[in-house]
């Protein structure tokens, strides 16, 4: 006979693992909450509408974009060659290509100087070739917020891949399809989720980079002044602003991740 | 009539990372079913992999009619997408993105062919296959019969010169399974071409085969007609697989009237009309007398042939219903028995499993 007792639905958590859930849900919830608080709403449209505020976000939203279309183009190619290919180094490969992803920002920034400066060891020629400069432009952040963002795409598109039927694309092979032919009419199209995601992930990553932007693209409002530089550099000046900032980034953040959601991710 | 499509002949040796080695010859000549038969593991993947280009053999060729489509010795490769070797993957494979339409459209695609012609065709492809109705769904949408021939006419819409099937029947359930066949038998008949059917379901072989080739280890161990096979065996597991008696008949209420002749009991009062009787020889007794007793089947008939396996022995008996019993070396000696010798055979009714067909 079982012993009489409380009834529990499948799946109940003892009490200790809710409560520590509990902290984990304020230690997030809480902060943003407090942004939203002390938000100056009846100032908000004036200080949005800022100059400083505008550049930023045109900045941010273009720099952002720019750098997960790159993450995209690139880091899919990257993602089939590590988890199809056997060329030798390959682990050592996925090893470097993720190492943004944990790498301190600024030592990325510090990092992409020393290859891409004036004096670095592919920007010094490339400046006596050519005039061009990479730090302290827009394409500048691009290349940082790339730098950080990739991995994630990389990331994201290989673990599809290693879970990805391969079946269909034999099937494709023996239906007349060339190499070419099975990636962009059974691979990518299978990939749709992951690459969704992936562009997702790493978009969002590079809206809210700092430290790379910050060391190799320098703070100039209106051509590498992003949004979390602006939101450092108004925490200084003017809190309101900062507080407005804020809350737009944390707008556009949750919109992309319930944009995630359901219907791009969906399978067939 | 089809012309005759050229026939395989594929002698090779292939080396897996893992160890395995696949060491096989397989002819497949044109208008001809050969069953590859085996347990899981002995190398059938492997064997439809290497035939179909998936994976280059390490020596040995793979030749199609006068084609050279793979020989390590010469250098001579043809890509999957060229050898027009049409595969039936287990499960199917169908590409989940596309509709059935464009899944038989795809290979059309692949050769040239404009999108509006290529659906037309498909759709005439899905028509004979009798599935014209599902062309424009999602195979998650499909029932494991349909997605089976919307596979098949995907396949057959590229007008292959050999058909390789991989556990076609595989993953259907019982009752679908029995009648797939029969119709998938039709649509093998059909088709001109060199037919390879990958399988570990003695019925596939049974129903559909012309020839028997039976892989364990990584080794042909035998090649032949079903019958060549079935009058010797050269290893248990072979004796096994074909060892076991198919019988077609008409069923009513009970009683099953067996195509070669004579009548069974069975235990299942509601199945009607055509099906397919399986009965393993141990659930076959043989008696010196008479039996009285439970088996709702007995008979009286000669033994045929004897054949020793290992520690057991089978028992050939006579027409019509011409099945083999398996017993022990001990009772062929109590019983005497040997070649011409007159016994009575006992079927339980519940060891007859009934398959409608």
């Amino acid at each position: 006979m079982n012993a009489p007792g409380r009834r529990h639905r499948r799946g109940a958590l003892p009490i200790g693992v809710a409560g520590l859930a509990g902290i984990g849900v304020a230690l997030v919830a809480v902060p943003l909450v407090a942004v939203v608080w002390r938000v100056p709403w009846s100032r908000l449209a004036a200080v949005l509408g800022d100059e400083v505020v505008v550049d930023a976000l045109r900045l941010s939203l273009a720099t952002s974009a720019g750098a997960a279309v790159i993450s995209l183009v690139i880091g899919v190619p990257l993602a089939l060659v590590v988890a199809r290919t056997e060329i030798p180094g390959r682990s050592l490969i996925r090893a470097i290509v993720t190492l943004p992803v944990i790498l301190p920002p600024v030592v990325g920034g510090a990092a992409l100087l020393y290859a891409f400066g004036r004096r670095g060891i592919v920007g010094g020629p490339l400046y006596e070739a050519t005039g061009i400069l990479l730090p302290f432009s827009g394409w500048g952040v691009v290349l940082a917020n790339t730098f950080i963002a990739m991995p994630f795409m990389v990331l994201t598109v290989e673990s599809a891949l290693r879970g990805l039927d391969p079946r269909p694309e034999a099937a494709a092979r023996t239906l007349g399809a060339s190499r070419w032919t099975v990636i962009r009419r059974v691979t990518l199209p299978l990939l749709r989720p992951a690459l969704v995601a992936g562009f997702v992930l790493s978009w969002a990553r590079a809206l809210g980079e700092f430290g790379a932007t910050v060391t190799f693209a320098g703070n100039l409002q209106g051509s590498t002044q992003t949004m979390p530089l602006a939101v450092f550099v108004a925490l200084e000046s003017d809190r309101d602003a900062a507080l407005a900032i804020s809350l737009l980034l944390v707008v556009l953040s949750l919109a992309i991740l319930v944009g995630l959601r359901d219907r791009w991710l969906r399978s067939w | 009539m089809t012309p005759l499509e050229p026939g395989l002949a594929a002698t090779f040796v292939v080396r897996r990372g893992s160890g395995f080695v696949l060491d096989a010859t397989i002819e497949v000549p044109a208008a001809t079913t050969v069953a590859l038969v085996g347990p899981n593991g002995a190398g059938k993947s492997t064997a439809l992999e290497a035939i179909a280009g998936l994976l280059p053999i390490d020596s040995g060729k793979v030749v199609l009619g006068d084609r050279v489509l793979d020989d390590p010795a010469t250098g001579d490769w043809v890509s999957p997408e060229e050898r027009r070797i049409g595969v039936l993957f287990q499960d199917y494979a169908l590409f989940p993105h596309l509709s059935a339409t464009d899944n038989v459209a795809f290979g059309l695609r692949c050769s040239g062919a404009r999108r509006p012609a290529a659906r037309k065709e498909a759709a005439a492809w899905l028509d004979r296959l009798g599935v014209a109705g599902v062309g424009g769904r999602k195979p998650r949408r499909l029932s494991g019969g349909e997605a089976q021939r919307v596979a098949l006419a995907r396949a057959l819409a590229t007008r292959p010169r050999l058909l390789v099937l991989d556990e076609p029947l595989a993953a259907l359930d019982v009752t679908t399974r029995t009648r797939l066949r029969t119709l998938l038998g039709e649509h093998l008949s059909a088709f001109g071409g060199g037919r390879l059917l990958v399988t570990h379901d003695p019925a596939d072989a049974f129903v559909l085969a012309d020839r028997i080739a039976i892989v364990e280890n990584g080794l042909i161990v035998q090649e032949g007609t079903v019958a060549q096979v079935r009058a010797n065996p050269r290893s248990a597991y072979a004796a096994d697989l074909v060892g076991v008696n198919f019988l077609v008949g008409t069923a009513t209420v009970g009683e099953v009237a067996v195509a070669a002749g004579g009548h069974l009991t069975i235990a299942d009062h509601a199945v009607s009309g055509p099906v397919l009787l399986t009965i393993h020889p141990r659930a076959v007794s043989l008696f010196p007398e008479p039996p009285h007793g439970s088996p709702r089947n007995t008979w009286q008939t000669n033994v045929v042939a004897i054949q020793r396996l290992d520690d057991r022995v089978r028992v050939e008996l006579a027409p019509p219903l011409a099945i083999s019993a398996e017993v022990t070396p001990g009772a062929v000696a109590d019983l005497g028995l040997a070649p011409g010798t007159q016994v009575w055979a006992a079927v339980k009714a519940t060891e007859i499993a009934v398959q409608p067909g």
